[in-house]
């Protein structure tokens, strides 16, 4: 095996050994999570080694010292006991039958020839090269976040945005020692397979084999997804961040188990230090969660996780990170007009509300990027109101709902051109739900249909 | 009995929509998940295992003729002395230009290889050329002066590059 071949190996393999580490801290067995497992434990450990990164070039430590961070971050793992966060399986493993184990295997097969071939194009355009890859070379080649990196991040585009991608193609080049040109797609393109475990266990905690295989099709057949593992864009994170976090939320409501309100906030915080998106979707699920406790007048519905605090812990990060460098966001003010979006809101909604209106009908509904999932969503809101609002449904239902009601307010007061904007990154933004909503249309035909469910 | 004892019609019409929904999506994307995109991507593989190191050019936003040039051309160990102007930023130029300068200087800033960095002044340009004899060279807005390019043919030309190949036995 030549040293390129090895050090690409290991660049992969250490993550995913952090994220079995990180999980079974938190007791979390593959015959307990099921089917998630591999997602879960390459989120968990994409996140936490990240973050060790951070540590790392916050300390003023080298790439040429990294190859150690995964040896110091496994360290508080073996450490810490997991005897109290062991506690019931929230149901019994059954054994599932092996024609849907190889039609999930022959999709993750597919996936990964789709990520490998994606190598013949070096990543040299568009947002990956421009704002994820050049993030990460100047990581790497301006170690520690000194001056260097500082003038180095005046020259990027949306130098803002979280951190999480560049420093795991930073990590790439770091083992390898260089400046790479595809290979460093691979640690954001895996989540393309995370995704398809995540959605496999969540779906089918709520419907039969056969009907997962059918869900499952729909999500890899997304235009969007298909597109996003093969680069190294952040939004495919997002998706698989928000699925978690959803999977992990609602086992966590049978379960109470503490490690599963700790996997949800590390769902939630991945997606949030991928792209400032999330941070609109976490709005929206707070937003539904109030007002679920203020009408109850009742807050036992909330976990008491100290893990909560990791989502709120991360958005902080950047913020700092942010004030420290002085950068700021495009659409709250860092733009050529000056003007920020809640200002631009106001004087724009009138005239833009249509366009977008018209750009939903046409587009949003029907998108390819998210096969239609909402307009399955509107009918339902439309037809079955009740229970899209009643039980478990409520929080999902609420944040996507809230949640789709914010994106086109962000597109109402954007100072960009309206349809350039929307053009060239509605699909990509509606992606980041589309998973998330597969979830609750299997919840919902679960509530509607008992016989479709395992 | 597929629906739950008591639901009534407006569920057994959801039902039937996303039937009708599901079966229609992946009829369509069967053939695609199966069969167009996997062989696609398995026709990819032997070039994404081996890729052309120099697709790194195309962020110059060069013309296909150019890029058949350099791939031609230019010697797999070789480089491609670019030249661009130092001042573009103290000068009111276009916003387009503006884009296309930086694309350059991403280029140099972030290294890739093949591309060296070009200098701004006519002197350092022509030592520049002495010194290497590059197989091509790039020229910028014709930043330095054709007097330079005694040696030199015009292989390709853009309005913003102009693409200068070594006459053969000069």
């Amino acid at each position: 095996m030549s040293s390129d071949s090895f050090s690409l190996l290991w660049s992969l393999l250490a993550p995913a050994l952090l994220g079995i580490l990180v999980l079974r801290r938190f007791a979390l067995q593959p015959r307990q999570v099921g089917l998630a497992y591999p997602g879960w434990v390459w989120t968990c450990g994409c996140l936490y080694l990240a973050l060790g990164l951070f540590l790392y070039q916050c300390l003023g430590l080298g790439p040429e010292t990294w190859w150690t961070a995964p040896f110091v971050l496994a360290i508080p793992t073996l450490l810490v006991s997991r005897a109290k966060f062991m506690g019931r399986i929230d149901s019994a493993p059954t054994a599932l039958p092996w024609p849907f184990l190889i039609f999930v295997g022959l999709l993750l097969t597919l996936s990964l020839i789709s990520l490998i071939s994606a190598g013949s194009l070096l990543v040299i355009e568009t947002d990956e090269a421009r704002i994820w890859a050049a993030k990460a070379k100047l990581i790497y080649l301006s170690p520690g976040f000194g001056n260097e990196f500082a003038s180095g991040l005046q020259s990027l585009p949306h130098s803002d945005y979280p951190l999480l991608n560049p420093l795991l193609q930073a990590w790439m080049f770091s083992q390898a020692g260089e400046v790479l040109h595809s290979a460093n797609r691979l640690p954001v393109l895996v989540f393309s397979l995370a995704l398809i475990c995540i959605a496999a266990g969540a779906v089918l905690r709520a419907l039969k084999p056969l009907y997962v295989c059918l869900l499952l099709v729909l999500l890899v057949d997304s235009e969007v997804f298909r597109v996003l593992s093969q680069r190294a864009y952040s939004d495919l994170m997002v998706a698989t961040g928000c699925l978690l976090a959803f999977d992990a939320w609602s086992r966590w409501r049978k379960s109470k188990l503490e490690a599963h309100a700790a996997m949800a906030s590390a769902g939630m915080a991945l997606a949030l230090w991928s792209k400032n998106d999330a941070s609109l979707f976490l709005l929206a699920a707070i937003l539904a969660l109030l007002v679920f406790c203020i009408e109850r007048r009742s807050w036992s519905s909330l976990p008491r996780s100290p893990w909560l605090f990791l989502p709120l812990g991360i958005l902080l990060l950047q913020l700092i990170f942010n004030a420290v460098f002085g950068l700021s966001n495009d659409l709250l003010g860092d733009n050529p007009e000056g003007s920020s979006l809640l200002s631009l809101l106001f004087s724009q909604f009138g005239d833009r509300i249509g366009p977008i209106a018209n750009y939903i009908l046409d587009y949003g509904l029907l998108s390819p990027a998210t096969q239609g999932i909402f307009l399955v969503f509107a009918v339902a809101l439309l037809i079955l109101p009740l229970r899209c609002f009643r039980g478990e449904l409520y929080l999902p239902t609420a944040t996507i709902g809230l949640s789709l009601l914010g994106c086109l307010l962000v597109y109402a007061g954007s100072y960009q051109n309206l349809i350039w904007h929307l053009d060239t990154s509605a699909g990509r933004l509606l992606f980041q739900l589309t998973p998330f909503a597969f979830l609750w249309l299997a919840m919902l035909l679960r509530r509607i249909a008992p016989a479709l469910s395992a | 009995m597929l629906l739950e004892p008591g639901n009534r019609l407006r569920s057994q019409l959801f039902l039937g929509l996303i039937l009708v929904w599901a079966g229609w999506q992946c009829l369509s994307a069967v053939p695609r998940v199966f069969w167009q995109e996997p062989g696609e991507n398995l026709r990819a593989l032997p070039q994404a295992l081996n890729p052309d190191p120099r697709q790194l050019y195309l962020p110059l936003a060069l013309s296909p003729e150019m890029v058949a040039i350099i791939r031609e051309e230019l010697p797999a160990d070789g480089e491609l002395l670019l030249f661009r102007r130092t001042d573009l930023a103290a000068q009111n130029i276009a916003a387009e230009e503006e884009a296309l300068d930086r694309q350059v200087l991403r280029c140099s800033q972030f290294f890739f290889p093949l591309v060296v960095q070009g200098v701004g002044d006519t002197a350092a340009a022509g030592a520049a050329i002495a010194q290497r004899k590059p197989p091509l060279v790039m020229d910028y807005n014709q930043t330095v002066g054709e007097a330079l390019f005694a040696d030199y043919e015009i292989a390709s030309e853009l309005p913003q590059y102009r693409l200068w190949r070594r006459k053969s036995g000069s």
